[in-house]
């Protein structure tokens, strides 16, 4: 079973803090012990500097005049045991961001750890103000039940949906 | 929430040709958007050469060139994709 969990964000301040520390904690070689970065790819937005990723997204955010509400959307994919190469996470990763990339400014990353029996997970950020139409991406249930759904077509695997705040575990 | 200085607030009476007005309403329809969302862009970007949306694909071809290039000559790649943020403005 796939795991999705979806990061919500409520309050964003100044429009850094989460925003980010979600951009710079993507670019760690080893973001946690025992935890190594395998790949960092985008659309729309450079996956190549932090600050740069940062910049571009603040700057769409900025042309529609919508840098205070929700800066972020965050998933997280933690794929089962069946995912057991890096070939395999970074393709399922790359298809789940494209998904994005029609409308949206999306980095994303494979992670290697092994975590009771996954061994994969990926981190998507996706800017919430559409780079066509300034309109936000509206999260609800609805929509992260969407994308559980076609993480289970892409992957054959059922795909459990789950919401949590930055902080929890 | 937004910020307080992006909240628009402020309402004003504007005359303008049918031929404007037509164009507000067909951009609006064929974004999604409604045509104040168009008539502020417009005012808030009058050159409007430079979008996000021909930024975003700009980006997709200079990460695609950054990758490749990396391959061969890191320290090239790290000048050309540092150009290319610096053509982030609108």
């Amino acid at each position: 079973m796939v795991i999705l969990t979806q990061k919500r964000i409520t309050d964003n301040g100044d429009g850094k803090g989460y925003f980010r520390n979600c951009i710079d904690y993507l670019y760690k070689e080893k973001p946690e012990p025992g935890e190594e970065l395998v790949l960092i790819r985008s659309f729309g937005v450079s996956c190549y500097h932090p600050k740069h990723t940062y910049d571009q997204m603040l700057a769409v955010k900025k042309y529609f005049g919508k840098t205070g509400d929700n800066p972020v959307m965050h998933f997280v994919v933690s794929f089962d045991n069946s995912v057991q190469d890096a070939d395999k996470a970074c393709h399922y990763m790359y298809r789940i961001a494209l998904s994005f990339a029609e409308d949206y400014q999306v980095v994303y990353v494979v992670h290697k750890e092994d975590q009771d029996g996954s061994k994969y997970h990926g981190h998507i950020i996706v800017n919430t103000v559409n780079y066509k139409n300034g309109k936000l991406y509206h999260s609800g249930w609805k929509e992260l039940g969407d994308l559980a759904m076609y993480i289970h077509e892409i992957t054959g695997n059922y795909c459990k949906p789950i919401i949590k705040k930055p902080d929890e575990k | 929430m937004r910020k307080k200085e992006d909240l628009k607030t402020v309402r004003k009476t504007v005359l303008m040709t049918e031929e404007t007005a037509n164009s507000i309403d067909r951009e609006a329809e064929e974004r999604g958007i409604k045509a104040n969302s168009v008539m502020n862009e417009r005012l808030d970007h009058p050159e409007r050469d430079n979008t996000p949306a021909k930024m975003v694909e700009f980006q997709n071809f200079a990460n695609e060139a950054v990758h490749l290039l990396a391959q061969h000559s890191p320290d090239e790649a790290k000048y050309l994709e540092t150009r290319a943020n610096k053509l982030w403005s609108f």
